[in-house]
């Protein structure tokens, strides 16, 4: 096969894939360690993804023919990276908001509040034309290095290297901090609150920071996505992607982030597979849509059986045995 | 005449329109083992758990070896060194014996966030030190055997000395227990109480409550009676057993 | 002593001491006259629109949300399939009325019928088997539920949007105000949603079933000690709670049209129903409905007045951001909503962790 094509293929499955990894993470950081039940997944992604755009475009007037707003300042490589970080900190400290008075309420109503909050954000994403470009959205995000790198396969191929070793450093990362103290803590708050504030451990704070760090990550994976689409458009952002994101993680291994990213490059390549299957016409054109409908049913049976038969996942958490000292 | 290490004055509770505690006031002195009984709905545990910071009291002063903690949450009562444990344990089901351990020393490098990546080599050494730490206590009260194993798995009596092998992770100065030794077996039992003879020597004050007379009458330095959400009566235990007000309350004649 | 949060404490429980058609009579009739007044001569219309508006579309919601109130009574978790259960119902009535061609009487029946089926069929399936492993567990099951639902109604009538085969009359214009009601969906919506909570009324007070329905809501374990049978007293809700979801299913099809998202579309709207008339209460939910009907179509109006003073854009489309907003000012204030109790704060002991066995009912620590 030619190289551009391979590349293309290749990038193609790993650069959203990744994306969806990077989200999964961020939401086992608040669930799977934490017990925080999110449901508003969607919109701190969302936030993620509109602020990188807003940042990372070029300075233009507003048009209201195109209706394309214009925002804060020409991109360069430094600049992208600015802008991530801000994509980063804008919905880490929205998260943070958020989370000081919800935070202390039961997982059931934690999840209606959120999904209330992110449908909230979303329609703000949706009208707020002046903002955000309203139904339009954002459009011509740039990629990283697009001034040095040619577009087409070049570009979505570094693009894809830059996201894996991005979710390896992250991944890394995240098993350190299982492993610390304040690791343990989150997971201390997990399995019993109460208990953990017994014990010394300031839970509300715990919390927050896990919210707001959890939330953070998934800004990173909106800004990730606005820069790989290069647009960002309101319905990005429908409760569908975050029970997507919980599938990822309940399907990999909650609380365990090797067991998530596995999760991800697994869930997201079956839905990416079934797009081959499509693609190749194996079957009729018009079952195009049914097949749609399909894959989404599957994704639902597949969340039953997990919560019935197997709710740890793929990878459960492993158990901590450190090495056994020599006896003095 | 050394100063009491807990002080409670006129500690007041209510719970709808029931008075749990009703103006409780007393005294622990240090290193002693202090008892705590009296019959059900007394207000024993509501009281433990009012010192603990894990309930507000509505009126009164609670105060531990000199310094006012009452509302301070219940984290911030243990890093002043007092914590208590619970009458029916409450393990962390999901983490090993040693973890549940590890969870409970006191706050370290690597419990703020910031540490995380600014001192990582101070907190693995720290991590040993805790796990050496984890494994004396678990030495202590004879649960080694169990280190690797989920704390789910373990049997009530086991538990109960989890529970009170966590408690001595966080070294505290004062221990409340809920009623240490219920429902636990005689082996266990002596067990138990010998750890707690042992810290008291060593500068610990136990301060329990408990409804085995036994138990209560041959191992505590110190015996305070409440009754109705206040203290009744109070003294070693000789001079309790023969207390009128005590035997016609509680102890039965 | 008295903090500050004490003090708020204070004004709401002397705020519940009104009965309760009082706080919501007042705060309704405060509100709308406070936007009356606010809004300028020409837009004055269209409150009185918003609010009768209101009414038709929180029908709709008080019949989703007093089955799911009726439901999460019981089996203690929030259902958020139900939203799709009310979309089968609608696609079941319209498969009979437009594809069978039965008439319209005949497709509410089938749409109550095969609904309460489902849920009879889901809880023996899927949900019976969670019960020891915490509502967190459910929830997350629903969820799937919820996307297989949603799906099969899509693999076998593909997204395109789908009508009612109904015939109904004009709008009728209300003189010269600008008002308009259609008699025949408004009105039958709004007759159909309080015909359906009396009987729900009569249903919970006098009959055994009813009775036993709120024994078990209560203490479920009491309940089967004092010889209820809980099976059954379960499986009667899930079918009770969906007949009634897919009855508003077929008027939601009726008002709006059919997509396989409709359902799924209110779930919040019902959601913030119960939870402002108070979890545990469908009564509660009856109110709630209601008022989060209103709550939405006199935001939208709020918002889209904001528009045309040029604060917001497109203010219209924000009326669920209103409703929204309401919902989660009373979760953080009074969790309990305006009829719920206060419920025990054993909930927040042990996590959301998925595979978490229920607590054991341990004897509060309290008493000792």
């Amino acid at each position: 096969m030619a190289i551009d094509n391979t590349v293309l293929f290749i990038a193609n499955y790993v650069a959203p894939a990744s994306i969806l990894v990077i989200m999964a993470l961020g939401l086992d950081l608040q669930w799977g360690h934490t017990g925080l039940f999110n449901a508003g997944v969607a919109a701190f992604v969302g936030v993620g993804s509109y602020t990188f755009g807003m940042m990372a475009t070029g300075l233009r007037p507003f048009d209201p023919t195109y209706g394309y707003p214009g925002h804060f300042g020409p991109p360069g490589p430094q600049d992208l990276i600015l802008s991530a970080l801000v994509a980063m900190v804008v919905p880490g400290v929205l998260g943070v908001l958020i989370a000081v008075p919800t935070i202390k309420l039961r997982a059931d109503y934690l999840a209606i509040a959120t999904l209330a909050l992110a449908e909230i954000i979303r329609i703000i994403f949706q009208n707020a034309t002046h903002v955000t470009g309203g139904p339009l959205g954002l459009d011509l995000v740039p990629r990283p290095f697009a001034r040095y790198i040619a577009g087409g396969w070049p570009a979505d191929g570094f693009f894809a290297f830059l996201i894996a070793i991005l979710v390896l450093a992250l991944v890394v990362a995240l098993e350190y901090v299982s492993r610390t103290p304040w690791g343990r803590n989150l997971k201390a708050v997990r399995e019993d609150e109460e208990a953990a504030e017994a014990l010394g451990k300031d839970t509300f704070r715990l919390k927050l920071g896990a919210f707001g760090l959890g939330c953070a990550i998934m800004g990173l994976a909106g800004a990730l996505q606005a820069s790989w689409l290069s647009v960002v458009l309101p319905e990005s952002f429908l409760p569908f992607v975050t029970f997507t994101t919980y599938v990822v993680v309940i399907l990999g291994g909650s609380g365990n982030p090797k067991g998530v990213i596995l999760g991800g490059y697994l869930f997201y390549g079956f839905g990416w597979t079934i797009q081959q299957v499509k693609s190749q016409r194996w079957f009729p054109v018009e079952w195009g849509p049914r097949i749609d409908f399909l894959n989404l049913i599957v994704i639902g049976l597949v969340l039953i059986l997990l919560v019935l038969f197997r709710p740890t996942g793929i990878l459960p958490e492993r158990k901590y045995v450190p090495r056994a000292r020599a006896k003095a | 005449m050394t100063d009491p290490i807990l002080v409670a004055k006129e500690v007041v509770k209510s719970f709808g329109g029931i008075r749990a505690v009703d103006g409780c006031s007393l005294q622990v002195f240090p290193s002693t083992i202090t008892a705590l009984i009296g019959p059900n709905g007394a207000g024993k545990t509501t009281f433990l758990n009012i010192v603990a910071g894990l309930y507000g009291a509505d009126s009164g002063e609670i105060w531990f070896d000199r310094v006012r903690i009452d509302g301070l949450p219940a984290h911030a009562v243990v890093r002043g060194g007092l914590i208590k444990t619970f009458q029916i344990p409450r393990e962390l089901r999901n983490f090993t014996v040693l973890q549940n351990l590890m969870v409970a020393a006191p706050p370290g490098p690597g419990d703020r966030f910031i540490d995380l990546f600014v001192r990582p080599f101070a907190i693995r050494r720290a991590e040993e030190e805790v796990v050496e730490a984890a494994e004396a206590v678990l030495a202590q009260v004879g649960l080694t055997a169990m280190r690797d194993e989920y704390a789910k798995n373990l049997s009530g009596g086991q538990k109960k000395l989890l529970e009170l092998a966590r408690a001595l992770m966080a070294r505290p100065r004062l221990v409340l227990l809920d009623e240490p030794v219920a429902g636990v077996n005689l082996t266990l039992q002596k067990q138990i109480l010998q750890v707690m003879e042992g810290l008291r020597a060593r500068g610990t004050t136990f301060f329990l409550v408990e409804h085995d007379m036994d138990v209560v009458m041959k191992n505590s330095d110190w015996i305070i009676v409440m009754h109705q959400g206040r203290t009744l009566a109070e003294g070693r235990a000789d001079e309790v057993k023969a207390n009128p007000a005590v035997i016609d309350s509680y102890l039965g004649g | 002593m008295t903090t500050p949060r004490s003090g708020l404490r204070n004004l709401t429980q002397s705020l519940t001491r009104v009965p309760w058609w009082g706080t919501v009579l007042s705060i309704f009739a405060v509100a709308s006259l406070a936007l009356y007044l606010w809004m300028p001569l020409g837009g004055r219309p269209l409150v009185l629109q918003a609010i009768i508006q209101g009414f038709v579309v929180g029908s709709v919601y008080v019949l989703g949300a007093s089955g799911l109130s009726l439901n999460y009574g019981i089996k203690k978790f929030a259902n958020f399939a139900h939203g799709d259960m009310m979309t089968v119902g609608a696609y079941v009535a319209f498969t009979a009325t437009a594809i069978l061609r039965w008439h319209i009487v005949a497709g509410f029946l089938a749409a109550m019928f095969a609904v309460a089926f489902l849920g009879i069929f889901l809880e023996m399936s899927v949900f019976r088997r969670l019960e020891k492993r915490g509502e967190i567990a459910a929830l997350i099951a629903s969820v799937g539920v919820s996307l297989v639902l949603q799906n099969t109604i899509g693999i076998i009538f593909l997204g395109n949007p789908l009508y009612m085969p109904v015939q109904t009359p004009q709008d009728f214009q209300i003189g010269n105000t600008g008002l308009s009601f259609n008699w025949f969906k408004g009105g039958l919506t709004i007759a159909l949603a309080v015909l359906l909570m009396v009987f729900l009324h009569v249903l919970l007070k006098y009959t055994t079933l009813g009775k036993a329905m709120r024994a078990c809501a209560d203490d479920l374990d009491l309940a089967r000690a004092s010889g209820i049978n809980t099976r059954n007293v379960i499986l009667w809700t899930w079918a009770i709670s969906g007949g009634l979801a897919g009855i508003a299913g077929v008027l939601l099809g009726i008002l709006v049209n059919l997509v396989p998202l409709v359902g799924f579309f209110v779930l919040l709207f019902i959601f913030s129903s119960v939870i402002v008339g108070g979890i545990g209460s469908p009564y509660g939910a009856m109110v709630g409905g209601f008022l989060i009907g209103i709550v939405e179509k006199l935001s939208s109006v709020f918002f889209g007045q904001l528009t045309s003073m040029g604060i917001v854009e497109n203010g219209a489309s924000y009326g669920p951001a209103g409703a929204f907003v309401v919902m989660v000012l009373v979760l953080l204030i009074k969790p309990e909503g305006l009829m719920g109790r206060r419920r025990p704060s054993e909930g927040r002991r042990r996590r959301g962790a998925l595979f978490a066995r229920r607590i054991p009912k341990e004897v509060a620590d309290v008493g000792d």
